[in-house]
């Protein structure tokens, strides 16, 4: 088994340095060639939205992602907004999206989690075991060289 | 290459050329050149996304933002984008039957003055 921990404060430029690292270490597990432009952007969706939820709450804390790669590749983004921030989480249908009453918060909130949703079949978001937050997880399957 | 954006005119479309990644750093360049073009009075955008590689949800947010401004005020905003990656990614966010995607400039430059008139489809 190998972790990689990485935690950042919740800024934008910081999730392109996520997606690096999530992919690199995607790669290494043995994540097909094919699927690594997902693991990219879900990644990155999953630290944007934890960065946006910080950002929103003013907290200073830093956003986690671990990486391990036991029997498949697995990736966890945590953030420590309150748990309500995730109630609404869902995907929108297409005839909400130019809604002209929707706010661009929520938009983005409601395409990125569609494409949490699209790109992976193994997803689960669940409030953190200790304290504020929540935990987006997704697996992905590996094959070993 | 990380985020380039340019833009020039074709008649009264303005085409605005955007390359690299469109993502949660870059993307508020990406809207203020876009809200920058519809504040100067332009109302027929083709955003030609040929060159980029990486797109998200706060660069789509973007994108329907503009959509919303121009659609209020009679205008028309067309995507050229034929990568299948990214063409997934309008699938799987439905925002394919939200915006015309055209496969290139010339296609979403001759098209929209029919989209305008209302007698031509939308891609």
């Amino acid at each position: 088994m190998a972790t990689v921990r990485l935690s950042f404060s919740p800024a934008p430029v910081h999730v392109r340095t996520a997606r690096l690292v999530g992919v690199a270490v995607a790669r290494r597990a043995g994540v097909a060639e094919e699927l690594l432009d997902e693991v990219r952007l879900a990644i990155g969706e999953a630290c944007t939205r934890a960065v946006a939820l910080h950002r929103q709450y003013g907290l200073a804390d830093l956003v986690t992602v671990e990486m391990s790669d036991t029997d498949s590749y697995a990736v966890r983004v945590i953030d420590h907004a309150p748990i309500e921030a995730s109630l609404g989480l869902a995907k929108l249908p297409p005839d909400e999206l130019a809604d002209e009453s929707l706010t661009d918060e929520a938009l983005t909130t409601g395409v990125g989690f569609a494409l949490l949703a699209g790109f992976v079949d193994d997803l689960q978001v669940r409030p953190v075991d200790d304290g504020p937050g929540t935990e987006v997880r997704m697996v992905w399957p590996v094959h070993r060289r | 290459m990380d985020f380039a954006i340019a833009h020039h005119l074709e008649g009264e479309i303005a085409v605005v050329e955007v390359s690299g990644w469109i993502e949660i750093s870059s993307a508020p360049r990406l809207r203020d050149t876009l809200i920058g073009l519809i504040d100067e009075g332009h109302l027929h955008l083709v955003l030609d996304m040929s060159a980029v590689v990486f797109l998200d949800s706060t660069g789509l947010g973007v994108l329907v933002g503009a959509l919303k401004r121009l659609r209020a005020t009679g205008g028309t905003f067309g995507l050229v984008c034929a990568k299948e990656p990214l063409l997934k990614i309008f699938r799987i966010t439905a925002l394919d039957q939200v915006f015309p995607i055209y496969p290139s400039v010339e296609t979403a430059t001759s098209t929209i003055p029919d989209e305008r008139d209302g007698s031509g489809p939308a891609a």
